[in-house]
């Protein structure tokens, strides 16, 4: 306003001074992008960076919280599975339990007693017998009280009886065996030479037969 | 970033990046960690019943085994035959009529016992048979019936004729409850 107020004349004096003008550069540039203008550069470096870390960190993010979790998850579903395979598997093997446990339970052993699971078998004791008495001897009265066989022999003489106890002895199941007594018989058959022998035999256990 | 017709301040710049943030932590707690939290729970609860009942499917199966292995050695050596249900009664007279009927034969039959799962019947009998041979038949008739049965005592005496001979024994039959349709008559 002051410049507005300052008074112009036109006087001479004033018109002989003259302004001198000096050749000055003027800039080049014809043209402006105002939407730049205010906008803070970025330093490019900075932004790689910036960038390479946000990828790394959403990469190790995806990684330990996602994928990872995600195939936790997969694993655990996995072991299930496999015991369902695994149980399938047993459950198609015990589909006939219900007929053995049946067959089972009337075939087990499980339910005698050790004296009747150790019982000699009384006809192979029999048998036995024969095969070492009747050749030599006539056989008497047998008896059996568990696995002890009482016989009752009769032979020519005690030799012969103590021969045969020998190889009673040797028979697979036979535990042991001794002659307990020996006797001849009156006076008249004293003359034959027959002696009467009891003979205790204590037989192997059924399962020990053979041995 | 320049939605409104300015910058965001640095402040409102922080916030929306809480803001990010903080939808971010909720889309993952949402749609990753709930989820995979839920399954893995899922799968530990089911992986432990399942492994309750794998340890009780393999105890089955070692004792089907072990029952299977039992019968098969039974079975191939013969030492035992099969235990009938109870009661098997009327089998056992007819066998030892068919075995001892020519021959003169007192049995006295006890009570059945029970004791578990088994029933044992004692028969007491006597008889007497024209030489040892036909006793070794007879045995061998009943023993090996298939009926699972043990001679206990037996006493074979010659009765001085002519080679015959008396005998006393007693035989123990076994029989099974499982399969009885009746436990009358037990002891």
């Amino acid at each position: 306003m002051a410049l507005l107020d300052k008074k112009i004349s036109f006087k001479k004096e004033n018109l002989s001074k003259q302004t001198k003008y000096t050749k000055v550069k003027l800039p080049n540039k014809r043209t402006i992008n105002f939407a730049d203008v205010g906008k803070k550069k970025i330093n490019p470096l900075i932004a790689v960076i910036g960038v390479v870390l946000i990828i790394t960190a959403a990469a190790l993010f995806s990684k330990f919280a996602v994928i990872d979790r995600l195939q936790q998850v997969a694993d655990a579903q996995a072991e299930v599975a496999q015991i369902k395979a695994e149980l399938d598997t047993l459950y198609k093997k015990i589909a006939g339990y219900g007929e053995i446990n049946d067959l089972y339970a009337h075939y087990t052993i499980t339910e005698m007693s050790d004296t009747e699971l150790n019982r000699a078998d009384r006809i192979n004791a029999i048998e036995m017998l024969e095969r070492n008495v009747e050749e030599k001897a006539s056989l008497g009265a047998i008896s059996f009280k568990e696995n002890t066989l009482t016989v009752t022999v009769t032979a020519p003489s005690l030799q012969i009886i103590n021969e045969m106890a020998g190889q009673i002895n040797l028979e697979s199941n036979v535990d042991y065996c001794t002659v307990t007594t020996a006797s001849t018989p009156g006076s008249k058959e004293e003359e034959s030479g027959t002696v009467t022998a009891r003979i205790i035999i204590h037989l192997k256990k059924a399962l020990e037969e053979g041995t | 970033m320049k939605l409104l017709s300015r910058d965001f301040t640095i402040v409102e710049k922080i916030i929306i990046l809480v803001l990010l943030v903080f939808l971010l932590g909720l889309a993952y707690f949402q749609f990753v960690d709930r989820p995979v939290r839920n399954a893995l729970e899922t799968a530990a609860s089911e992986k432990a019943a399942l492994t309750t009942e794998l340890t009780a499917v393999k105890a089955k199966v070692a004792q089907l085994e072990k029952m299977q292995s039992e019968i098969d050695s039974i079975t191939k050596t013969g030492a035992y035959a099969k235990m009938p249900s109870y009661d098997n009664s009327k089998e056992v007279y007819k066998l030892f009529n068919d075995v001892l009927g020519k021959l003169g034969y007192s049995i006295n039959f006890s009570s059945h016992v029970k004791s578990g799962n088994i029933v044992r019947w004692n028969i007491s009998m006597t008889f007497t048979a024209p030489d040892r041979e036909t006793v070794k038949n007879v045995l061998k008739e009943i023993t090996t019936c298939n009926y699972r049965c043990l001679i206990s005592d037996l006493t074979i005496t010659p009765s001085g004729k002519g080679g015959s001979v008396s005998v006393s024994t007693t035989i123990t039959f076994y029989e099974t409850m499982v399969g009885a349709t009746t436990n009358v008559g037990l002891n």
